[in-house]
């Protein structure tokens, strides 16, 4: 399956090389549009779901970091003069997979972006493996007591949250933790990411929400937790290997 | 020793507190008049007593003489008048005379004191006997020799003089009185030849009145005649010198009025007309004791007297002692680096003038600390502010970028290399803000620095490097290794023709890292080396980097050959366990 890539870039320079450069295809990688501000950006986000995000820092109209930070895109790549220390601990929190300094040397790229595209096929064969027990009802099982206090804390927090624009960074300031402790402790007790398991509690509250006929997809992924009605149709793909609309329409029965 | 002790003590006052010092002063000047009282007491003491002794002792002879003097006077009176009696000068010259009266006339004479002494009178040849009391059998000339009677040296005297005095004859009378003292004159007739003899003796009871209340511990009569000496106290001692120890010292006739042995005084009254002297005793040892026990009370005093010294000092010495420690504390404080003023207490003035003195110091200090505090601020601002007007390092890489992607949209793949290589080199250069760096990093950095260097001098340069990955992670500090390929391009390398080789090496030999930077350019003799050439500035910097992270773990060597190259060799030696990291 190919990844689609997006470009934010305000140097129009930079972004024709970008977009013309040949390391994409070489990766698998589809590069589906590219702009040159932070708000087209986000709106290109919404609206086409792109796998991976190539942004600058500096941009007009908002900051590649807040982008990022208003979409809850964790598979992003940022390029930046700045070696600011700054940056890079807020790059960190909001995370962004890697971070590279201009000039942009051609390996270093390639390097992130492979690293970046075996992280996202983990994730995604972890969710085909979540939605193949969903069947028939498509309620992917999740454990909810789990006998760890910390673990059974976090599940907690995603119950009363999932609505919210939450995170591993989120659950982990609210349990007085560290983000890469839970994270690791969340995978050793349930057998799933942090990340996966939030995503699974959505589709399952997504699922059980489009029974109701009066709500739109896009109700229906805000009423859920998804940032994105694009990032909710991917995932529902992920999920149970089909669009949200081909699931009403064909599994739903008529009311 | 005592010398040694002396150096050590005044060595150890040199280094004490002040503390100690006044208080061993305050101690010692407090122990003085104690020192001087004691000595006083002891010398004086001993001496006064001793002069009082003998003062006393004398004036009581003085007494006990004059009464000794008394007593014999009367006695010796009273056998003058026996002598000279009618009646009893015709008795010894057989006349006739009733008993009853020549007995009336005898104790008429003695008047009442015949329990005091026995009068008897003798004829020349002993048949008219006559006494007070029984008649005493010594005076019975009929059964001794004219040379044994005690009369015999009353013989030999004249007529005026014809008393004789003396102790020789003692013996019990029948009422058990001792008789201690005789005198014997002679009985003369008209024509004043000796037809009898009286003698007086005297008992010991009536020496009671001259001992009495006078306080000595004896009291002796002493014969000088024979050296003979009685006990008037204890009758019974009675002899030669020899049993009177007290007696050692003195000589006859007197020189002195007292004399002295360890343990008595000895006082002597001489009876005029007679070679009797009376003599008093006084037992010193009896005030010795007293004086003893007198001494230990002073040093019983004394003691208590140092040890109020004692506790006076200590309370003096900490009242005057306590501001100075304060005081000194807080320059421990400040030494320390707190300089917050502290409020004055001491009651005495100096003092308190003195911590006031110090509390303003500290306020200046502290408002001058905070002049320098403001200074530097200022200066940090400014610095700042002078850095922001510089060049943004964030628009050099950004148009390196540029650089890039134009080169590589333009196919111009040199440039592109050549402006990503330099991008990665300023980064190291300027961004860089760790301290220590991994070996693979130092490596890359190197790489991209030979890429350059390749592209600006074409194929006659080559590079080889070689990194041990077993210490790749391994972090040294930064830019040590670059400087030194730097120095091998600009000094060995740049004047020399035909092929250029640099070699950088980085291995692990044993436990040690050595990290080697080859060249074969022109070399340079090792021995002619300035000290403060420019490239030596490079090689300096990067051993005293090394000196400062390794101490003496870390060694630089620079091998050279004039024509054949040179080799720099970096040592890190392997770290021992408890050696800093």
């Amino acid at each position: 399956m190919k990844y689609t890539v997006l470009i934010v870039e305000d140097e129009q320079i930079v972004r024709k090389e970008l977009e013309q450069n040949p390391l994409f295809g070489k990766l698998g990688l589809t590069v589906i549009c590219s702009c040159d501000n932070g708000i087209d950006g986000e709106r290109l986000i919404r609206e086409k779901g792109p796998d991976i995000i190539i942004s600058d820092i500096r941009l007009p109209g908002q900051d590649g970091l807040t982008m990022l930070k208003n979409t809850q895109s964790h598979n992003a790549i940022i390029l930046s003069g700045h070696s600011d220390f700054e940056y890079m601990r807020r790059a960190i929190l909001i995370g962004v997979s890697d971070y590279i300094k201009k000039p942009i040397d051609d390996q270093e790229l390639i390097d992130s972006l492979s690293r970046l595209i075996k992280k996202i096929r983990n994730e995604e064969q972890e969710m085909a493996h979540l939605g193949s027990h969903s069947l028939p009802s498509y309620i992917i099982p999740l454990p909810s007591k789990v006998k760890n206090h910390v673990i059974d804390n976090a599940i907690c927090f995603i119950e009363k949250n999932y609505k919210e624009s939450i995170g591993l960074q989120e659950a982990a300031q609210h349990l007085h933790v560290s983000e890469s402790h839970l994270s690791r402790l969340f995978k050793e007790i349930t057998g799933i990411n942090f990340m996966g398991y939030l995503n699974a509690y959505r589709m399952n509250k997504a699922v059980t929400l489009m029974h109701d006929p009066k709500l739109n997809i896009s109700m229906v992924c805000s009423l859920s937790g998804f940032p994105t009605p694009g990032y909710f149709a991917k995932l529902f793909r992920r999920f149970h290997s089909m669009t949200p609309t081909h699931f009403r329409d064909t599994v739903l029965p008529p009311s | 020793m005592m010398r040694r002790n002396t150096a050590a003590v005044s060595r150890s006052l040199k280094n004490s507190s002040l503390f100690t010092r006044l208080f061993l002063s305050f101690f010692f000047v407090m122990l003085i008049p104690l020192f001087f009282l004691a000595v006083a007491h002891i010398a004086l003491g001993n001496n006064a007593l001793h002069n009082t002794l003998v003062q006393q002792s004398e004036n009581n002879i003085d007494i006990a003489g004059e009464r000794m003097q008394h007593l014999i006077d009367d006695y010796r009176h009273k056998a003058y008048q026996i002598s000279t009696d009618d009646q009893i000068r015709s008795v010894v010259r057989h006349q006739k005379v009733s008993g009853g009266e020549i007995f009336e006339r005898l104790f008429s004479i003695m008047s009442g004191d015949t329990y005091l002494a026995t009068a008897s009178v003798v004829s020349k040849d002993g048949k008219v006997r006559l006494s007070t009391h029984l008649f005493p059998e010594q005076y019975d000339i009929r059964y001794h020799s004219n040379e044994t009677t005690p009369f015999f040296e009353v013989n030999r005297l004249d007529e005026k003089n014809s008393t004789i005095i003396t102790s020789e004859y003692r013996y019990l009378t029948q009422t058990a009185s001792l008789v201690i003292l005789n005198i014997l004159r002679a009985i003369r007739d008209d024509q004043m030849q000796i037809s009898g003899y009286v003698a007086l003796d005297i008992h010991q009871e009536a020496f009671e009145e001259i001992t009495r209340g006078l306080g000595f511990s004896d009291m002796l009569l002493i014969d000088s005649s024979n050296y003979r000496a009685t006990s008037l106290v204890h009758v019974d001692k009675n002899g030669d010198f020899s049993l009177f120890p007290s007696l050692e010292t003195v000589t006859f006739p007197l020189t002195a009025r007292s004399y002295f042995t360890s343990n008595h005084i000895i006082s002597l009254f001489k009876i005029s007309n007679t070679s009797l002297y009376i003599a008093g005793i006084t037992e010193t040892s009896r005030y010795k004791d007293a004086m003893s026990q007198y001494g230990l009370i002073l040093f019983a005093v004394i003691l208590i007297g140092a040890l109020i010294a004692l506790s006076v000092a200590l309370i003096i010495s900490q009242f005057i002692g306590r501001p100075v420690n304060r005081l000194v504390e807080r320059m421990g404080k400040v030494e320390n680096g707190d300089l917050t003023p502290y409020r004055s207490t001491s009651p005495i003035k100096e003092f308190h003038q003195l911590e006031h003195s110090f509390n303003s110091m500290m306020k200046q200090i502290n408002s001058l600390l905070e002049l320098t505090r403001e200074e530097a601020d200022r200066v940090r601002e400014a610095e700042r502010k002078a850095l922001e007007a510089q060049m943004n390092p964030h628009f050099l890489y950004n148009t390196l970028n540029t650089i890039t992607s134009l080169a590589k949209i333009n196919g111009q793949e040199q440039i592109q290399l050549i402006s990503v290589k330099l991008g990665k080199l300023l980064r190291n250069a300027i961004d860089n803000r760790e301290a220590e760096v991994t070996l693979k990093e130092s490596f890359s950095l190197i790489e991209s620095y030979m890429t350059i260097q390749h592209i600006r001098y074409g194929d006659k340069l080559n590079c080889t490097l070689h990194l041990d990955p077993s210490i790749e992670e391994m972090k040294t500090p930064k830019l040590i290794i670059q400087p030194l390929v730097e120095n091998s391009i600009v000094h060995g390398l740049e004047m020399k023709m035909g092929e250029w080789l640099i070699e950088v090496t980085a291995q692990r030999i044993g436990g040690d890292i050595h990290i080697v930077v080859k060249d074969n350019g022109i070399g340079f003799d090792v021995h002619k080396i300035k000290p403060d050439s420019s490239s030596h500035v490079g090689i300096g910097n990067v051993r005293s980097r090394l000196a400062l992270r390794y101490k003496d773990r870390s060694h630089l060597k620079i091998e050279s050959e004039p024509g054949k190259g040179t080799t720099v060799t970096i040592i890190i030696k392997e770290q021992k366990e408890g050696d800093l990291p």
